[in-house]
């Protein structure tokens, strides 16, 4: 709890001190230190400042300052205890002590974040410091929101964040907003910046403006295989002492590095480390006498540099950062600071004939250069030479899209084809279940239930499992081994046209997957616009759980033709997203689109470890959805078309007069158009909770035969189409809702899509009727 | 007789977890920490300080 919180005459032991540069050092000089008891004498008649007595005097803070005080109190310390009685040497009984003790516990507890540009590897290092098994990818923008993980080691306990992937922190786009906001509201006692080893110029931006922020850190030099490899030469000690920050290689892909990179964290933490220490990046004479003038006048209020260094405040103003300027115009000097600001901004003008926000980045660089001058040796770009060598194959202006076009054919093609084997085997078991149940048990309600109502249609959706893990895996490779990203930028040009980002594309991808994270991956485009039309179309985009209904339907109608049927699904989702980009960017959404400043990353061969583990946890997933959603909605769906039971009824007339039968008549007037008849009206109706009860419902309403059905081939195909397009499941919607944040778009998706499905389905069928 | 009984214990518990999880859709009782993909809150918020 922060010491601002402590009640009149409460009792607390100090567990860490925040802030920054003099308010720290002053604070500490006071008495404010790790261990100290601290107790609240009075409060001032308006609640601030307050009295606090420690070591046998008092003093008196204000609450903003007491705010950057952790301390804990007894009552707080015995919760611990009860939590942690695996800690030993905590008595839960034994008040006066156990604070102290507990006090002494928390001290070795270390908040430490990860920041680093996208795609250095960051989440990989997260994964295999706190075991977690955060998604991965060789692409930027996998990470869009923070990951929290805790791991103990050598007698600390460490809390441990992945933060989004930013290259600076500038306020220009949401993520690095985001990650800065972080830094500086939970202040961190570390970060470590995860550095790739292979484009150290661009990634030591980020470094040098971390550097600015003044909070301890540490380099962690990923992907150092690489540079190991490719024979360039890198004075790590001697970087690192011009950085004021030790650098540790590491390599994400096998975790060697990581134990030494905490090791060091550890000796940072207990003052050990000689090499961390606060530097200042040397932005040149002109811009640093600018800084100086103006961080003057900034340092005139306690306020704000308590969370923030004044220095980083001063460039940031000089930079024009709309949100610093945000946080100056609350102080009470304002005016003079932003007066002082401008000053300095013609100054910089007139001297170098360059505004200042680009005089800062040339300076920032300019540093960068002189320190790698000094400490990189370059040799050869080996593998840069074999990407140029794939890149200008699968990029070319005439062979890039057949190439794009035949790999996904490939994925379909393994995902129908292999995946039949494993599916035969489930499929065999799920049926030797019925069987066996079927004989051994007696004939009664109960029989029903779990022949007809569980075994039909949870085994009727969890014989899909290979098929997904095989699409899935496939993705995993694209996305591991660069690819993901070359697709992105060949799509690029067709994007832009519909008035959409090259970016857009990774999210549609990420949507045959699953549309949640696919919408939620969209926190990575820039601009508002294109962010907003690529959430709308996401749910275009097949996901996995849709697959269980192609691969029922492709099997009992079109064996014969089933990868080219099950690839067409697949492409119409693609063209139709771009047709409602169009008309969505010309109608709907208006605004400009942002260039295309996307990174294409090396290409790297994907680990089979990693790959397997994605494929895992997808299966791990849908699974997980059989035993809860899956059984639940099959058990209602059998509920309905049991009840009202009649005992003389045939199957197909008990069907008819049973609930579901009557809700399915009454809708089916809606849906004959497209070809349809009630059953699959009634399953379309089931998967608005979730795709897969599409197929489950059909499952259980055609007894796990959907050949019996009277469906012709057409309205077959009609009814994928209208699966495809209609109706995106619950979770989607209320992730559209969260990441737009308002239910309006989430309530147009359901509108369009729906619409979109019943006229393309309606039309596909009715013009293919007249077709002899 | 006993195999009814059962369906209408199993269809009665089916109905309550579904009843339940709209509940707790509509409270937020119980539901997954939104802002563990919140960025406003980075993953702190009343949620995880009750968790914690």
């Amino acid at each position: 709890m922060k010491l601002s919180a402590l009640k009149t005459g409460e009792k607390g032991v100090i567990v860490r001190v925040m802030g920054h540069g003099g308010f720290r050092k002053r604070i500490v000089e006071m008495g404010f230190i790790k261990g100290q008891s601290v107790e609240v004498v009075l409060n001032a008649p308006l609640h601030d400042p307050v009295k606090y007595k420690l070591m046998d005097y008092e003093v008196s803070l204000r609450r903003a300052e007491a705010d950057l005080v952790e301390v804990i109190n007894e009552e707080e310390a015995k919760q611990w205890a009860a939590l942690h009685p695996e800690q030993p040497g905590i008595p839960a009984d034994d008040c006066e002590d156990i604070v102290h003790r507990v006090a002494r516990v928390k001290e070795h507890e270390l908040n430490v974040v990860f920041v680093g540009n996208p795609n250095c590897g960051k989440t990989s290092l997260f994964n295999i410091a706190s075991g977690a098994h955060e998604r991965v990818g060789n692409y930027s923008g996998v990470t869009v929101d923070a990951k929290v993980g805790h791991f103990n080691f050598e007698s600390y306990h460490f809390n441990i964040v992945d933060l989004p992937g930013t290259y600076s922190l500038s306020a220009y786009t949401p993520e690095e907003l985001y990650v800065r906001k972080y830094i500086i509201e939970q202040h961190p006692d570390l970060i470590i910046n995860v550095v790739d080893a292979s484009n150290l110029e661009r990634n030591l931006y980020l470094t040098t403006q971390l550097i600015d922020m003044d909070i301890p850190m540490i380099i962690a030099l990923n992907m150092y295989d690489e540079l190991r490899e490719s024979g360039n030469q890198l004075d790590m000690h001697q970087l690192g002492t011009l950085l004021g920050a030790p650098i540790v290689p590491t390599v994400g892909k096998t975790g060697e590095g990581v134990k030494e990179l905490f090791r060091q964290v550890i000796q940072i933490a207990e003052g050990k480390q000689k090499i961390a220490r606060h530097i200042h990046v040397n932005h040149g004479v002109l811009l640093e006498d600018k800084i100086a003038r103006i961080e003057a006048f900034v340092r005139k209020n306690p306020e704000p540099h308590h969370n923030y260094s004044a220095r980083f405040l001063s460039i940031k103003l000089l930079e024009n950062d709309r949100q610093v300027e945000g946080i100056i115009r609350k102080l009470d000097n304002a005016a003079d600071i932003l007066a002082e600001r401008d000053a300095c901004q013609q100054d910089i003008l007139k001297e170098i004939d360059e505004d200042s926000e680009s005089a800062i980045t040339d300076a920032k660089y300019g540093f960068i250069q002189g320190a790698l001058k000094e400490t990189f040796q370059k040799v050869q770009r080996y593998k840069r030479l074999m990407t140029k060598r794939i890149d200008s194959i699968v990029t070319h202006q005439v062979w890039g899209y057949p190439i794009f076009l035949l790999l996904m054919y490939l994925m379909f093609f393994c995902t129908f084809n292999i995946g039949q084997y494993p599916m035969d085997w489930i499929d065999a078991g799920v049926n030797w279940l019925g069987a066996i149940v079927t004989q051994w048990m007696s004939d009664g309600m109960l029989k029903d239930l779990i022949v007809d109502g569980i075994i039909s249609g949870v085994g009727g959706v969890i014989v899909f499992l290979p098929n997904i893990m095989i699409l899935y895996a496939f993705i995993s490779w694209m996305e591991d081994s660069g690819y993901m990203a070359r697709a992105a930028f060949i799509m690029d040009k067709i994007m832009h046209r519909m008035g959409l980002h090259g970016k857009s594309f990774i999210p549609m991808i990420m949507g045959f997957g699953c549309n949640i994270p696919a919408i939620m991956a969209t926190r990575t485009i820039e601009d508002r616009k294109s962010r907003l039309i690529t959430m709308l179309i996401v749910p275009l985009m097949s996901c996995s759980a849709r697959l269980p209904v192609y691969i029922i339907i492709i099997t009992a109608f079109f064996p014969k033709n089933s990868t080219l049927i099950l690839f067409s699904m697949y492409l119409l989702g693609i063209v139709f997203s771009i047709l409602m980009a169009k008309l969505f960017s010309r109608f709907v959404v208006k605004g400009e689109s942002s260039p295309f400043v996307m990174e294409l990353p090396p290409y790297r061969m994907p680990s089979a470890k990693s790959v397997s583990r994605h494929t895992w946890e997808k299966g791990k997933q849908y699974l997980k959805k059989m035993g809860t959603t899956i059984l639940l909605a099959s058990i209602v769906v059998w509920a309905l078309s049991y009840f009202p039971h009649h005992a003389e009824a045939t199957e197909e007339q008990q069907m008819e007069l049973s609930f579901i039968g009557q809700i399915g008549k009454f809708i089916e007037p809606i849906i004959q158009p497209c070809g349809l008849a009630w059953k699959e009206g009634v399953a379309l109706i089931a998967g608005v909770g979730a795709k897969e009860i599409v197929a489950s419902t059909m499952a259980v309403l055609y007894h796990g035969d959907i050949a019996t059905s009277s469906m012709t081939s057409l309205a077959a195909f009609c009814f994928m189409v209208f699966v495809l397009l209609y109706f995106p499941c619950i979770p989607t919607c209320i992730s559209i809702k969260s990441e737009s944040t308002q239910w309006k778009w989430a309530g147009f998706t359901i509108l369009y899509t729906t619409l979109l499905a019943w006229f393309t389905s309606m039309l596909i069928y009715q013009i293919g009727s007249l077709i002899p | 007789m006993t195999q009814e009984i059962i369906v209408y214990i199993i269809l009665a518990i089916t109905l309550g977890v579904i009843i339940y999880y709209i509940f707790c859709q509509l409270t937020g009782k119980g539901r997954s920490c939104p802002c563990d993909s919140c960025p406003e809150h980075g993953g702190k918020c009343h949620c995880h300080e009750k968790k914690e």
